[in-house]
């Protein structure tokens, strides 16, 4: 130093960093400006000011040459022109800019007015490369003590950052809204490239490269269209020599391998990125996205998360058009499906015709022939009937089908519809009377046109429902003309229609589910049938009915003038509508035991028979009597009393029923006690392998689909009965097999509520037989080259914290699995390959076995692994390896859509993440933040937060605040007046100031009116904090021991609302160490219909509960605790301050992150241990474990972020110490097993072994991790021999 | 800046004895192992050298690691009395010690 300078400067040099000593040691009296001694007071002072300051200033001295003098701060502006700058002539320093700046500067010398110049381009050539960068700053003169201009001074701050970051949102919305009217595979490529646009600096093209088949070569599909047609193109070919970086791959000198592109663009790209899109779940598209990159823009963290969130974009864009095509596919498809089946119905109808009518021409001869033999006459009469329902049945599937294909012709002739309708009812006269029903016949004259054969089977349909379903009263048909229509009715006093089933009525196949009718047969296809049939004559049909209140339904058809010319030929009482209709008749009369007069000596098994059909009844029993008694019943509730009464060894019983059905029939039987020993044989018309299942699972002991062999059913009733005992175990195995198929069911249920990979993993866990008992999991997704892998249950520590990252070709199982594709038992560590001993030797003690099987997705990649542990040896017998495949299926088909779900709240977050860093490089106060979008809106909001050191060390300013408004405009408004907070405060820290400059800038922008802010400035010296809230919820200060106060002092209007205007001087509050502040916004304590006093007092109540939480955790916890159910429905943005310092219980530290800050921060901690009277071995043991954590926090800190700090905020309770350790540090850059080193292996091993409890939570922010002392008192010394 | 510093003396007790044992007292952390390592593999005498760690203070990974070291070279012997903080932590490391300075020198 030289002692040549004047006192005044000799202190500033001194508090001047670098650039103080380098001012000091300058020969400046080899300089044309002279000795710092002989310059001006005034000049003195200016330059002792901009030396000390810690905002960037550059000083030009002397109005010609204009040189320079700077400080620290201004170094990163400088770059490589730094130490050469000092002294020199600012145009022979800034030649590179000197077109745009050379002009000012001269213009603040001539005029003595200053400059200000806001968010300017200038391309600063550092390492012989232009860059592009933009600045703000004021130019303004230096007076002497006689009013020369003798200098010019420069406040200068670097908003490229800010200024890229908007422009690179704006694109990102821009792509974002275009994408989402993408609805096809196809064309989403070139509607992204379309949205890209034109070239612009930070995307001078994109293209998209992408294989027809798998196995071919990647073809360009789409690219911006100014250079499409100077690509390549493959892929191959433009990406031939690139360099791996993460899963993507960066191409390198663009100019030499694609001259024409450097001819064509303005700006040509250096370097393009290759990112894979696509292809990661069920996607048909996979393909290769190139983004040009902005050759005077570094490729840092800020461009690599643009690029992510644009190629993720794409991504979800293809998946969401991918799913669009495939749903309208399905739709295409179903109806599709639909035509195949009434094709299917019609020729399947016809095909029985034929061998129907050559049935019952015979058996009516042989009924003729039959003579006096009754029994074979009653046989015959029974095929007779039942052909006949056969017929009638398939004839009316024909009709139904026919109408359903469109082929269906009316030929329509005029007759008198009253007298028409009359003839066709009057055949159900007699079975009505025989019912116990009044048929009422009100048939006026009425002329209209109709198909004869169909209005007899719409007629007839109505009426045999009829019956169906009226057990009592009567009947009604009338004919009547209403103006220009024909009105038929048809009225019954039955069961009626349930209003859910009403609207269905007409739907084919709609079978309603009311069975206290006389019969349940039915196909679902008469009402249907008879829609179609009205409609086909032109008229309109509609049922009205309400349950239990009979039904209605009237069919309107347009009368006709004129008169009748067709005679109608009447209906026999032997059509089979009314045969089969006499069937349901038939009372169960034959309910009688029957004994065979052979067997009663005997004492023979009684069976009792349940079945609607009279027929099938009677035949039942002619079977069995021979062997053994019978009884039998028409529904299930008459047949329940029949068990109790007359305890029958065995029931058969039929599954469609009225009243009762079997299904209903057996469990009712089941649940008796005394009954439920009695073995069932059911017997059901519908076959196939779900309805036996069916059957069996509501206790059915044997199932016989119809039709069967007489033999076969006495058989089975014989092998029933004799084998009794054995049936009780088959029952209790197969209600073990339901019990299971239950939790299956559960464990399925609770699988689709999965938001998150750790969802997933409780789900499994929670199911025992889903995850074969396991005890630990550990689910690996392959992302980037590498697996991340998320551990549940009871796995180590250890083992949770060396392989959470794990590089693909790591020696570990799991990365073997996903590697190979194939599944991997070890049933016994102890036995596993050589390879594995390092990684299995980590995780002893809580794994002895595991079984881990790849996830695999629709396309057949492999996405994942999924892990099982037990922590003793196992075997792995054939029936778990398939339990295991099961469950893997039905993780993965649950991954696909979790994956999903992150991506898109991950492009949310990532939006805000790119306009809101957090500043945590002071040491005054340990500084948390988080933002949560509302739950419904995944977009940007107006939401900010902002921590800022200020030039005096240990003065910190926050604020957070809220933009009126959502999405981009209002995110451009808030990042303006996040930056003026930031800028307002450099220079005035006081609350009253930073809002007087807000109020103004807000004042010129729109969007910025009623803006609300809250800002505090923290001195942590005198421990004091100033803030001024406008129009913003209060901050809210959580004291050590739990009380809360909200800062109410220092309120105004939100921002420029100029209505109402009060404003109260600036509050101010002193707080002890180791106190919370918490500023948010109002979306964490608003809730809908509620008064806001009662959120406050919710967050007040809450935040208390968090006084002994680090500020991370409170922050995650607050958010918990204050989410309402359905989440947030506002964006919150919630920030956290701690102050530091030592106070009794608790103790709060933040350092610089650099190694040499450790003795000292341990020295510390260890009195605050030895003044809370913890004993010298668990000091010790705390203080190696905790400093382990902080040497690991500080080597994995960022490198790209050099100023940041590490936070160690402790916690003395009455039972345990907890220590929480927060760094920078990104997951990404910790460890695994293959970089795994030997000291950090030994750190590891010490925090595990000497705290009782580890837990880490990695962020994108940087990794918390929690340490927990158990406190052991001394047991009280007695005193002894 | 408060700094981890250590302290090597010879043992008046075992002057006799044809081995150094040297008595280590204070901090041996990340900012000063290797220093420490020197410093011990600077001492005059047959080897191994006997360090007697009863007062240190505090030993950290870097600092176990560096006594793998000279314990894996056959420079020195450790010493960790039972009463000794740094017993569990050194149990989990896996180190070799001894519970005295007699026992280090019958090589027990």
């Amino acid at each position: 130093v030289r002692d040549d300078l004047p006192a005044d400067l000799a202190e500033a040099v001194a508090l001047g960093g670098e650039m103080g000593s380098r001012f000091a040691r300058y020969d400046w009296a080899a300089h044309p400006l002279g000795a710092p001694a002989g310059w001006s007071p005034q000049l003195r002072a200016t330059v002792a000011v901009a030396l000390t300051s810690r905002f960037p200033i550059v000083l030009w001295l002397d109005p010609d040459q204009l040189y320079l003098v700077y400080n620290d701060a201004y170094l990163a502006i400088l770059g490589d022109k730094h130490p050469a700058a000092l002294g020199r002539p600012g145009r022979q320093v800034w030649w590179d800019i000197w077109d745009s700046i050379g002009g000012m500067l001269n213009g603040v010398v001539r005029t003595g007015r200053a400059t200000w110049s806001d968010d300017l381009l200038l391309q600063l050539v550092t390492e012989g490369r232009p860059w592009e960068r933009y600045f703000t700053f004021s130019y303004s003169p230096i007076f002497t003590g006689d009013g020369r201009v003798d200098g010019v001074f420069c406040a200068v701050a670097e908003t490229t950052e800010r200024v890229v970051g908007e422009r690179r949102l704006n694109l990102l919305n821009a792509v974002g809204t275009t994408l989402m009217e993408s609805r096809t595979v196809e064309d989403t490529p070139r509607a992204f490239v379309h949205a890209c646009g034109e070239p612009m600096p930070d995307l001078p093209f994109v293209a998209l490269y992408a294989p027809d088949r798998p196995d071919r070569p990647s073809r360009l599909r789409a690219a911006t269209p100014t250079v499409a047609h100077l690509l390549p193109d493959t892929l191959d070919a433009l990406i031939g020599a690139a360099e791996p970086l993460g899963g993507w791959q960066v191409v390198g000198d663009i100019p030499d391998h694609l001259p024409q592109l450097a001819s064509t663009l303005e700006q040509c790209p250096e370097q393009a990125l290759a990112v894979p899109v696509g292809g990661t779940q069920n996607d048909t598209f996979a393909g290769t996205l190139v983004i040009g990159l902005n050759a005077r823009r570094p490729l840092d963290e800020q461009y690599l998360g643009f690029c992510r969130l644009l190629s993720d974009q794409l991504s979800a864009a293809l998946t969401t058009a991918d799913s669009y095509e495939r749903e309208r596919r399905r739709a295409d498809a179903l109806a599709e499906l639909d035509r195949a089946k009434t094709a299917f119905l019609t020729n399947v109808s016809h095909e029985f015709r034929t061998p129907l009518t050559l049935l019952l021409g015979p058996v009516d001869d042989a009924i003729a022939d039959a003579g006096g033999d009754i029994a074979q006459l009653e046989r015959l009469q029974t095929v007779r009937r039942n052909a006949g329902r056969l017929l009638r049945l398939v004839n009316s599937l024909l009709e139904f089908s026919r109408a359903e294909a469109g082929r269906a012709r009316a030929e329509l002739v005029r007759v008198d519809l009253g007298e028409l309708t009359r003839e066709i009812a009057s055949c159900f006269t007699e079975l009505c009377h025989k019912a116990g029903l009044d048929l009422r016949l009100r048939c006026a004259p009425a002329v209209a046109e109709v198909d004869v054969r169909m209005w007899e089977t719409i007629v007839l349909n109505l009426l045999s429902n009829a019956v169906k379903f009226t057990l009592a009263g009567s009947i009604t048909i009338s004919v009547v003309q209403a103006g220009p229509d024909v009105q038929v009715r048809v009225s019954d006093t039955g069961v009626g229609v349930d209003a859910d089933d009403l609207p269905h009525l007409f739907d084919r196949f709609f079978r309603g589910r009311n069975t206290r009718g006389r019969s349940v047969e039915g196909t679902g296809i008469g009402l249907s049938l008879v829609r179609n049939l009205v409609e086909l004559q032109h008229g309109d049909i509609r049922a009205d009915s309400t349950a239990g209140g009979g039904t209605t339904i009237t069919i309107t058809l347009p009368a006709s003038p004129g008169t009748v010319s067709t005679t109608v030929e009447p209906v026999g009482v032997d059509n089979p509508y009314v045969v089969e209709a006499a069937q349901w008749l038939e009372e169960a009369d034959d309910s009688g035991v029957t004994s065979h007069p052979a067997a009663q000596a005997a004492r023979r098994n009684l069976v009792l028979i349940v079945d609607d059909n009279a027929d099938m009844r009677r035949h039942l029993r002619r079977l069995l009597a021979p062997h053994w008694e019978t009884i039998a019943y028409a529904d299930g509730k008459s047949a329940l009393r029949g068990v109790r009464e007359h305890r029958p060894s065995l029931v058969i019983t039929d599954v469609m029923m009225p009243e009762l059905d079997g299904f209903g029939f057996v469990d009712a039987l089941r649940a008796d006690p005394e009954l439920a020993g009695t073995p069932v044989l059911m017997l059901s018309a519908r076959a196939g392998i779900e309805a036996a299942g069916e059957g069996f699972a509501h206790g059915a002991d044997d199932y016989l689909p119809k039709p069967f062999r007489s033999d076969d059913l006495i058989n089975r009733v014989a092998a029933r009965l004799s084998a009794a005992s054995r049936e009780r175990e088959v029952r209790e195995r197969s209600e073990a097999d339901s019990r299971e198929a239950t939790e299956s069911a559960e464990f399925k249920a609770a699988l689709g509520a999965a938001n998150s990979v750790r969802d997933v993993l409780a789900a499994l866990l929670a199911y025992p037989t889903a995850s074969l008992h396991a005890t630990g999991l550990g689910l690996g997704l392959a992302e980037e080259g590498r697996i991340r892998i998320t551990y549940a249950g009871a796995v180590s520590t250890e083992l949770r914290d060396r392989y959470h990252v794990v590089e693909l070709d790591a020696p570990v199982p799991l990365a073997e699995v996903i590697r190979t594709g194939q599944p991997m038992v070890i049933a016994d560590t102890a036995e596993a390959a050589p390879r594995f001993h390092w990684s299995l030797q980590d995780s002893e003690g809580s794994i002895r076995a595991l079984a881990i099987h790849p996830l695999i997705d629709a396309l057949g990649e492999v996405i994942g692994a999924l892990a099982l542990y037990w922590p003793h040896s196992r075997a792995f017998p054939a029936a778990d390896l398939e339990r295991i495949r099961a469950t893997v299926q039905a993780t993965v088909t649950r991954l696909d859509r979790v994956r999903a779900i992150e991506r898109e709240h991950r492009i949310a977050t990532g939006f805000q993440q790119q306009l809101l860093d957090l500043d945590l490089s002071s040491t005054a106060a340990v500084v948390s933040a988080v933002y949560e979008p509302a739950a419904e809106a995944m977009s940007v909001g107006g939401d900010w937060y902002l921590a800022m050191p200020l030039a005096v060390p240990g003065q910190l300013a926050v604020s957070v605040g809220d933009v009126v408004g959502h999405g981009l405009p209002a995110a451009t408004v808030m990042s303006t007046l996040r930056a003026s907070t930031n800028a307002a405060a450099i220079s005035d820290a006081d609350p009253g100031a930073v809002l007087a400059v807000l109020e103004q800038c807000a004042a010129s922008r729109p969007g910025a009116v009623y803006a609300t802010v809250a800002y505090a400035a923290l001195d942590s010296t005198t421990r004091t904090l100033r803030y001024a809230c406008a129009g913003h919820p209060y901050p809210l200060v959580v004291f050590p021991d739990g009380t809360t106060e909200y800062l109410t002092a220092g309120r105004r209007s939100p921002l420029a609302a100029s209505v109402v205007n009060l404003s109260s001087p600036p509050g101010s509050v002193e707080l002890p160490p180791g106190s919370l502040v918490l500023l948010y916004t109002d979306g964490l304590v608003e809730r809908r219909g509620e008064s806001l006093d009662v959120g406050f007092d919710r967050l007040a109540a809450a935040a208390g509960d968090c006084a002994m939480l680090p500020a991370g955790a409170a922050c995650d916890e607050l958010l918990r605790r204050m989410r309402p159910a359905g989440g947030y429905t506002d964006d919150v943005a919630l920030l956290a301050i701690r102050l530091v310092g030592v106070v009794e219980d608790r103790f709060v530290a933040c350092l610089p992150a650099r190694a040499e800050q450790v003795p000292a921060a341990r020295h510390q901690l260890r009195d605050w241990l030895k003044s809370r009277g913890v004993d010298e071995s668990t000091c010790f043991n705390i203080l190696l474990s905790t400093c382990e954590v902080l040497t690991n926090a500080i080597e994995h800190g960022s490198p790209s972020a050099p100023r940041t700090t590490v936070a160690l905020e402790a916690f003395a309770r009455e039972d345990r110490i907890t220590v929480t350790v927060t760094d920078t540090g990104r997951w990404t850059a910790d460890s695994s097993a293959s970089r795994r080193v030997a000291i950090r292996g030994r750190g590891l091993t010490l925090i595990n072994g000497l705290c009782d409890h580890v837990e880490t939570r990695r962020t994108r922010r940087g990794t918390r991790v929690t340490l927990t002392y158990r406190r052991v008192r001394p047991p009280e010394r007695t005193e002894g021999f | 800046v408060t700094r981890a510093q250590y302290t090597l003396t010879q043992a008046a007790d075992f002057a006799d004895e044809d081995r150094a044992v040297v008595s280590v007292a204070g901090e041996v952390d990340v900012t000063n192992a290797p220093e420490f390592a020197d410093a011990v593999r600077d001492l005059r005498g047959p080897e191994p050298v006997v360090l007697d760690l009863s007062d240190v203070t505090y030993l950290d990974s870097a600092g176990f690691a560096t006594l793998d070291r000279l314990l894996a070279s056959g420079e020195a012997a450790i010493v960790i009395p039972s009463e000794s903080p740094l017993r569990r932590a050194a149990e989990l490391m896996h180190l070799v010690y001894h519970d005295s300075v007699e026992g280090a020198l019958r090589g027990r």
